[in-house]
């Protein structure tokens, strides 16, 4: 398993501020605070997908 | 043309001994013959009449027919095939765009609990961290608050369209009728701390009373326990009441957290569930806090 970092008190807070400000998309907050935590089986599961979809579409 | 000069060169010819006429005569007679056999063989073998004429093979033509017949059941057959494998493969094709669309669906949502559960994590983390430095917290009590309450509302669909706020109050210090405000979340007019909610007759307060969640979709509807303030300037619709509490004991209730949301059903189920979720992840820091300054009833 990857080792995913913990954010700082600070970039929590300061990305909170950013997202409330409108600086950044819930989008961008959501990829941002996560840092890879908990997300590392939901990419799994979207790359054999995207993989499956590939093959089974036609160009 | 010269006919003169013609009949003097056969009269020369004739006039030679004859030879050429012979010739002639033997070569006319010998395809005669041979135009005579042709005829009997074709005959014979049923080709044409006796007047020479094609004889028209009649099962030949049924065959054809028959033939052509088949031939054209096939193709209708093949063309009917045809249009049932092109609409199979419509089908298939609707159903793997069908397919695409649910997985984006389900894959949007599933990015979006990974988020909350990391949000479920880092507001653990600050619970802990303000228990453990319960000095420190005292001074910063509201911003850790801000801080905490951010991670809940950031986490609810549509914040900007929405624009929940929450406000958290406990039992009053000096009255058992009213609740009184504890912190609220960022948003909020300063003046949220003067409101006291009481216990009979406002949203808030049933929900301690009652000591159950309590989720009214529009504050314009009549049938519902609301205290309806004149000056207050409202900015929502959607009211959502939390109790803060450890069980259905009602001894163990601390205080309820109020969410408005601007529209009308501002708050699906599984954001109400989240809201719950935190108000169970907040217990620990309010009763720590409540207990350390004696505020604690019942």
């Amino acid at each position: 398993m990857d080792d995913f970092e913990h954010l700082s008190q600070h970039v929590r807070h300061e990305l909170s501020r950013l997202y409330r400000d409108g600086e950044i998309t819930k989008k961008q907050l959501m990829e941002q605070m996560k840092n890879g935590w908990f997300d590392h089986e939901r990419m799994k599961i979207k790359e054999k997908f995207l993989k499956w979809i590939k093959k089974d579409t036609p160009s | 043309m010269n006919w003169d000069a013609i009949f003097e060169f056969f009269k020369t010819l004739d006039a030679n001994g004859g030879w050429f006429f012979d010739f002639l005569s033997f070569l006319v007679a010998g395809t005669l013959m041979i135009i005579v056999l042709i005829y009997f063989y074709r005959l014979s073998r049923g080709d044409i009449d006796w007047f020479g004429r094609k004889i028209i093979d009649q099962e030949s033509i049924e065959e054809t027919e028959k033939i052509k017949t088949d031939l054209q059941e096939q193709l209708t057959l093949v063309k009917g095939e045809n249009s049932q494998y092109i609409q199979m493969i419509q089908e298939q094709s609707k159903k793997l765009t069908e397919i695409q669309n649910l997985f984006t669906e389900l894959d949007s949502k599933y990015d979006d609990e990974t988020y909350f559960t990391s949000q479920v994590m880092y507001a653990a983390q600050e619970v802990a961290c303000a228990i453990s430095a319960e000095k420190e917290f005292e001074g910063n009590r509201d911003d850790t608050f801000d801080y905490l309450l951010d991670y809940l509302i950031n986490s609810l669909k549509g914040f900007r369209e929405k624009n929940p706020r929450i406000v958290i109050h406990v039992h009053h210090p000096n009255s058992t009728e009213k609740l009184s405000h504890y912190v609220h979340s960022s948003g909020h007019s300063p003046r949220v701390k003067e409101y006291e909610p009481i216990i009979d007759g406002s949203a808030a307060g049933r929900c301690w009373r009652t000591n159950k969640i309590y989720y009214i979709p529009d504050t314009e509807q009549d049938s519902i326990e609301y205290e309806r303030i004149e000056l207050i300037t409202k900015q929502y619709r959607s009211l959502l009441c939390i109790p803060i509490h450890a069980g259905p004991d009602k001894s163990k209730r601390i205080g309820v957290m109020s969410l408005t949301g601007k529209e009308v059903h501002a708050y699906e189920q599984i954001e109400i569930e989240r809201a719950v979720l935190f108000s169970y992840l907040l217990y620990p820091l309010i009763y720590t806090d409540l207990k350390n300054r004696g505020f604690l009833h019942g």
